[in-house]
């Protein structure tokens, strides 16, 4: 394995961590990971660097890097938003990845906002095959709201606190919102990036795209994301785009979202590079069709204990 | 910005030499050293734009990340007090090197602090050492990270009792060896720099802080303590990444190495 800085990038001077392998795999992706919010490219816990270490053991390049503005790389001269720039940027990556080591095809993994600008960059370039998203953008399903609720309603605590809001209420009291008082924002820095979840139609549209061109799909949740309770619910959401054989769903109802646990952040670290090495890399491209309606027959949950 | 890998081939680490940019540059360095674990990664940030600051103020900079941390070589379990000390050394060469300067200042942040202060004992080409928000103490420190995290996001994940036992906390492993080195390391127990100036400059009212701040080991420099009070904590975790930028001592930092009238 080896490891480099390298410096990329056409409108500002790009920073990231490039890992190759001992011995290159033959027709294998290369693999590109994204900023989650501003933790700089190391990744949550330092999960990239963990992953590229075990994507090179298997034979795979992979880029982690910084976007403008976040981490060690320069701000943008120009004042493109954050969901523009991100995806150029990746682009860019792609292109340093084509020119300096020929590769043509690329695997995005991001956590999040990671996760949401590897969604926009493989709408916009067919070079992605795959992705790996990490508590990407979900929606509320039927089976959501009654995994949701149905156990609420069976505790008698949550019908005395109910009737206690309704009583509260009628007798007009007014009480104090006890929001927390945050940075100033200088002291205390937060994403610029406000994560809005577009329209599910959108994202339909965007799926059938996806599976038109054969790309795999590794979809995993954690406990963190307040929209999501169960696994199969994305497939059961887009159950007439997805195609069974080209998305792997997982639930990790125990984890945060930042993966702080260190079972996690191995299960997935394994997981992944599992799944990257069952797909059709020769052949990426042609897999779309090849399987029932994703949802139809979940596979076994293989989370960690 | 250039970012390099430098120390041996097989323990290389990961750092960003940042050169002067300042008409003047001044012919000493300055090697920032990181706390570790979520702090570590709550920190960068700020850190970021301490070594643009001081940069700007005519300063050859490194900031680098520690075997078994960040960019640098190592699994996360690797890594140790005795092994990033040496690290920092190594760094120091490396700037001292690059930048052909013959003396260089070290900043550290919580046990950043106290890995520099051990890196600088004995030392005659350290200039000044900056303790920023020091841990003073190992075994304390441990305390505060295993006690206040329990339940919380990213809580200890482990039986502390068994001390055999790799602990999680906060998304980073605190292994038996690390939890052993952690508990013998004082600040009261590192000997100075020889002629060094220190600073220890806090961002909250801690006891601890204020002790590190009187005291002043036998052969040692001036030693000063200033409080510039900041919000926030550093062992906090959140989902966004948030990090911690207190832009009133990070500019005291800067405005301390660069009073050429210290003695």
């Amino acid at each position: 394995m080896r490891e480099r800085p390298v410096q990329f990038g056409t409108s500002t001077t790009l920073i990231g961590m490039l890992t190759e392998p001992g011995a290159a795999g033959s027709g294998r992706p290369g693999v590109l990971m994204l900023n989650s919010g501003i933790l700089h490219r190391v990744g949550s816990c330092r999960l990239h660097v963990r992953l590229a270490r075990a994507l090179a053991a298997a034979g795979y390049t992979s880029l982690r890097f910084d976007y403008s503005g976040i981490g060690d790389s320069e701000p943008r001269r120009d004042t493109l938003p954050f969901e523009a720039s991100a995806v150029a940027e990746t682009r860019e990556a792609m292109d340093y990845l084509a020119a300096r080591k020929g590769l043509d095809r690329f695997v995005l993994l991001g956590l999040c906002s990671g996760a949401d600008m590897a969604h926009e960059t493989a709408v916009a370039d067919a070079r992605v095959r795959a992705l790996v998203l990490l508590d990407a953008w979900a929606y509320r399903n039927l089976g959501y709201y009654w995994r949701h609720y149905a156990p609420r309603l069976l505790r008698p605590a949550v019908w005395a606190n109910y009737g206690r809001v309704r009583l509260q209420r009628l007798a007009r009291r007014r009480v104090a919102a006890g929001t927390p008082v945050g940075g100033d924002g200088v002291e205390y820095e937060m994403p610029k990036y406000v994560r809005e979840f577009p329209p599910r139609e959108r994202i339909a549209n965007d799926l059938r795209l996806f599976m038109s061109r054969g790309m795999q799909l590794f979809l995993l949740w954690t406990g963190g994301l307040w929209v999501y309770n169960h696994r199969g619910q994305y497939a059961a959401t887009f159950r007439r785009e997805l195609v069974a054989g080209n998305v792997r769903e997982e639930y990790l109802p125990d984890a945060d979202h930042i993966l702080t646990g260190l079972d996690h952040q191995a299960w997935v670290t394994r997981e992944v590079v599992s799944w990257l090495e069952t797909l059709p890399h020769g052949a990426a491209g042609t897999a779309a069709g090849r399987g029932p309606p994703a949802g139809s027959a979940p596979s076994p949950s293989r989370g960690p204990a | 910005m250039n970012p390099v890998l430098f120390g041996s081939a097989s323990q290389s680490l990961f750092g960003l030499y940042m050169p002067p940019k300042a008409k003047r540059a001044r012919p000493c360095g300055v090697v920032l050293c990181y706390p570790m674990g979520q702090e570590y990664m709550r920190a960068h940030r700020a850190f970021r734009q301490l070594g643009q600051l001081l940069q700007k103020a005519g300063f050859h900079v490194l900031r680098f990340d520690y075997y078994g941390t960040g960019d640098s070589a190592g699994d996360a379990e690797a890594g140790g007090l005795a092994q990033w000390t040496a690290d920092i050394a190594t760094a120091i060469e490396e700037l001292r090197d690059t930048a052909e300067v013959p003396r260089v200042s070290l900043v550290g942040l919580r046990l950043g602090a106290l890995l520099a202060a051990r890196a600088a004992a004995r030392r005659d080409d350290v200039e000044c050492v900056v303790l920023w928000d020091p841990v003073t103490d190992g075994a304390a420190y441990l305390e505060e990270l295993f006690e206040s995290k329990v339940g919380a996001r990213g809580g200890v994940q482990a039986d502390l009792a068994d001390r055999t036992a790799t602990i999680g906390v906060m998304g980073f492993p605190i292994t038996p060896a690390l939890r052993h080195e952690l508990e013998g390391a004082r600040l009261v127990d590192v000997p100075a720099p020889a002629g060094g100036n220190r600073l220890v400059i806090a961002s909250q009212e801690r006891p601890e802080y204020a002790a590190a701040g009187t005291h002043r080991p036998a052969g040692a420099g001036p030693v000063q303590f200033e409080l510039v009070p900041s919000e926030g904590s550093w062992t906090e975790v959140d989902d966004y990444g948030g990090a911690l930028i207190p832009q009133r001592l990070i500019h005291r930092i800067v405005e301390y190495l660069a009073d050429e009238t210290r003695p």
